[in-house]
């Protein structure tokens, strides 16, 4: 279990990171949100230990730092060795991880064929695409099978297909206990993972703890009306209610508890015909424009 | 220790292998062996263009003598009308050297012409003829007896004997500065290249989970003076080649004219060489690694170590300087001096001008020297290498050491 605590980090006068606490439990993954310049990848270093925390402190099992960890850590700035070969590099960076010589072999292939770039096992670093350069740092990332993975906006440069495998990767490996910090941007992503979350601004923490908790509690309620979108809309100007079209659905934000029977009252005393009702509760996408997106 | 080990052979095979590595060493070792391979064929073809214009009457040259002094002479012999064209032939370097031979008084007075420098031999060997003419014309004028005028010609006898203690020839100096400079300017920068590489690319986020900062700090020094040492040794080899072809005369081995006699080469030389030359390189190796790990982009490297590079140019001048005048004072002082003591140094102990003590206190100067460097380098490349985006400021490596 990875506990932090009370972690804050002052550059001048500024708060990069103010009072931030939390927690994960193995075989889960825990979302680090928020802004660029929010306080994440502050948070992270702090964790990592390449920047001294003012106050508060990360325990590990239950002791004190990352000292002796087995973790994987995906920077949110890429690095390779340009001018090595991929397989030799990835050799390099699991010798340094203190694995045998036998187990390393296997391993690199295992997770060059995982990410579907074997044949890119003897070309340098450097003359591969970004996507492909992605690809082989989340191998690095992985293949001394850390018990703490840290991943720092791990879908950035990925097309959807590698979106996907990465996405089932995670899944795997959160299947496998393993404790997992991902700080990331797109939402639907989080969303899929994280059980907890904390959304930063300005080196606080705007909301944490459980995801379901955050948008349960969150005022805002959405219905989900799938009919003739031309009556639909006609009606929703009628009544004044704010509305938008995704494709040939209409959503209605909602004010109160109330008011879904209040529309649907009215939608059977106008005889539009609607073949399905949906309940929706806010995405954390929703919530993330609207806690930090002014 | 283990990281220390993998870092340093992963950085040693990765220079190896690169592209410049492997030119470098192949086109540096074709010109060692063009080198050799042209003093050996040219130097028996080398002419030497010399016409004489002689308006005397009592004198005259022996040419058969004269071209038994003078290696590769092509003589020829032009009238005083022409003496201007024959300028112009030495101006267009068409002609090496012209000979004037006048009278003034029955003495024979020599114009020589040549284009920028003088060459002693050649003008040895006209005015020693002239001479001897000069002495038999006078002795004769004066009826002096064969005995006097054998008397006359008879050579001092001069005996030279050396008193300073001399370990070795200059040229082994000469080795030992060029290697020691082209070594820190290809190898040392290299470190600091490197670093900063790291830096740019980002893998240095990646590294500094896995391996201590100070590990990666000697792996890239030592891996650098490893295949610095590597490439050294394939251009030994082929100057070795060059010997075993048969294109160098042991007796007359020199290194751009400075003679090295290879028989004077013993086991205090050599391990006097691997010292000061490992410590030379470290001192600087850890300014640059210092250096490189400060600034995050690599166009930024030249402005940061331009004052390290001073301190390598002062040390080439200070060691050419040793070798001229080992006892002056800023030589005296530059033995005790780390930047510049590892050449002054091991010069002055080649030239038998330092003493046991100096050496012992200017070597144990250079390690303690290296020690602080190592620690204050260490210090700033731990904080160094995460510092990313910011100017670099001079004050900053003072902040760094404070910390």
């Amino acid at each position: 279990m990875l506990k932090v605590e009370n972690l804050t980090k002052k550059y001048g006068e500024k708060h990069a990171v103010e009072h931030l606490s939390f927690s994960v439990s193995t075989g889960e993954v825990f979302g680090l949100l928020g802004r660029n310049g929010a306080g994440k990848t502050t948070t992270i270093k702090m964790m990592l230990g390449l920047v001294t925390p003012d106050e508060g402190s990360v325990m590990w099992k239950s002791q004190k730092g990352l000292k002796g960890a087995s973790f994987g850590y995906l920077p949110e700035e890429r690095g390779l060795y340009p001018k090595a070969k991929v397989a030799d590099q990835l050799s390099y960076f699991a010798r340094l991880e203190g694995m045998e010589k036998s187990i390393i072999k296997r391993s690199v292939d295992y997770w060059l064929d995982r990410f579907d770039i074997a044949m890119y096992r003897n070309k340098m670093a450097g003359d591969l695409s970004k996507g492909n350069q992605q690809k082989v740092q989340l191998a690095a990332t992985l293949l001394h099978n850390p018990d703490l993975i840290i991943l720092d906006e791990p879908f950035s440069g990925l097309d959807p297909v590698n979106t996907n495998l990465l996405t089932q990767v995670i899944l795997e490996e959160k299947q496998k206990g393993k404790v997992i910090i991902m700080s990331s941007h797109q939402m639907e992503q989080v969303e899929k993972f994280c059980k907890e979350v904390v959304l930063m601004k300005d080196g606080q923490a705007l909301l944490a703890g459980d995801l379901e908790t955050i948008k349960n509690s969150y005022g805002l309620m959405y219905l989900s009306l799938y009919g003739d979108v031309d009556k639909l809309i006609s009606f929703c100007q009628e009544q004044e209610y704010p509305f938008e079209q995704e494709e040939k659905r209409i959503i209605v934000p909602l004010k109160s508890d109330q008011e879904p029977l209040t529309v649907l009252t009215q939608l059977k005393n106008e005889n539009i015909e609607v073949s399905e009702v949906t309940y929706l509760q806010p995405t954390l996408h929703q919530i993330f424009v609207e806690k930090v997106g002014s | 220790m283990n990281a220390l080990w993998t870092a340093y052979l992963f950085h040693i095979k990765e220079q190896i292998r690169t592209k410049g590595f492997r030119i470098t060493s192949i086109v540096i070792s074709i010109l060692i062996l063009g080198y050799f391979a042209y003093n050996h064929f040219s130097s028996n073809e080398e002419k030497v263009l010399v016409t004489v214009i002689n308006t005397s009457k009592y004198y005259s040259l022996d040419d058969k003598l004269l071209k038994e002094n003078i290696e590769g002479l092509q003589l020829h012999s032009e009238q005083i009308k022409n003496e201007e064209k024959e300028q112009q032939k030495i101006k267009d370097q068409d002609l090496d050297h012209l000979i004037v031979i006048k009278e003034q008084d029955s003495v024979p007075v020599v114009n020589y012409y040549y284009h920028r420098s003088p060459d002693p031999t050649v003008m040895f060997a006209f005015t020693t003829q002239l001479q001897q003419q000069y002495l038999s014309k006078v002795s004769t004028e004066h009826a002096l007896s064969q005995e006097v005028v054998t008397e006359l010609f008879q050579n001092i006898p001069v005996e030279e004997t050396m008193l300073a203690e001399n370990n070795g020839s200059l040229g082994i100096v000469y080795v030992f500065i060029f290697l020691m400079y082209t070594f820190i300017i290809m190898f040392g920068q290299g470190v600091a290249m490197s670093i900063t590489g790291e830096k740019s690319t980002r893998v240095m986020e990646v590294m500094i989970t896995k391996i201590k900062p100070i590990y990666m700090l000697f792996a890239k020094i030592l891996s650098s003076l490893t295949a610095g040492l590597i490439q050294v040794s394939v251009f030994l080899l082929s100057g070795y080649l060059a010997y075993l072809i048969g294109w160098i005369n042991k007796d007359l081995f020199s290194i751009f004219g400075f003679g090295l006699d290879l028989s004077q080469v013993n086991a205090g030389l050599i391990i006097g060489f691997i010292f000061f030359f490992a410590c030379g390189y470290l001192v600087y190796a850890l300014c640059f690694a210092a250096l490189g790990s400060v600034i995050s982009r690599t166009e930024d490297l030249g402005s940061v170590m331009g004052p390290v590079m001073v301190l390598v140019v002062g040390a080439l001048m200070v060691g050419i300087k040793t070798m001229m005048d080992p006892t002056g004072g800023l030589v005296t002082f530059s033995t005790y001096f780390p930047f510049f003591s590892p050449i002054v140094a091991y010069s002055k102990f080649v030239m038998g001008e330092i003493s046991t003590l100096e050496l012992l206190i200017s070597g144990a100067v250079l390690i303690i020297s290296i020690g602080l460097l190592a620690y204050a380098a260490s210090r700033i490349y731990v904080k160094g290498v995460m510092v990313y985006g910011e100017k670099f400021k001079w004050s900053q490596l003072t902040a760094m050491l404070k910390k």
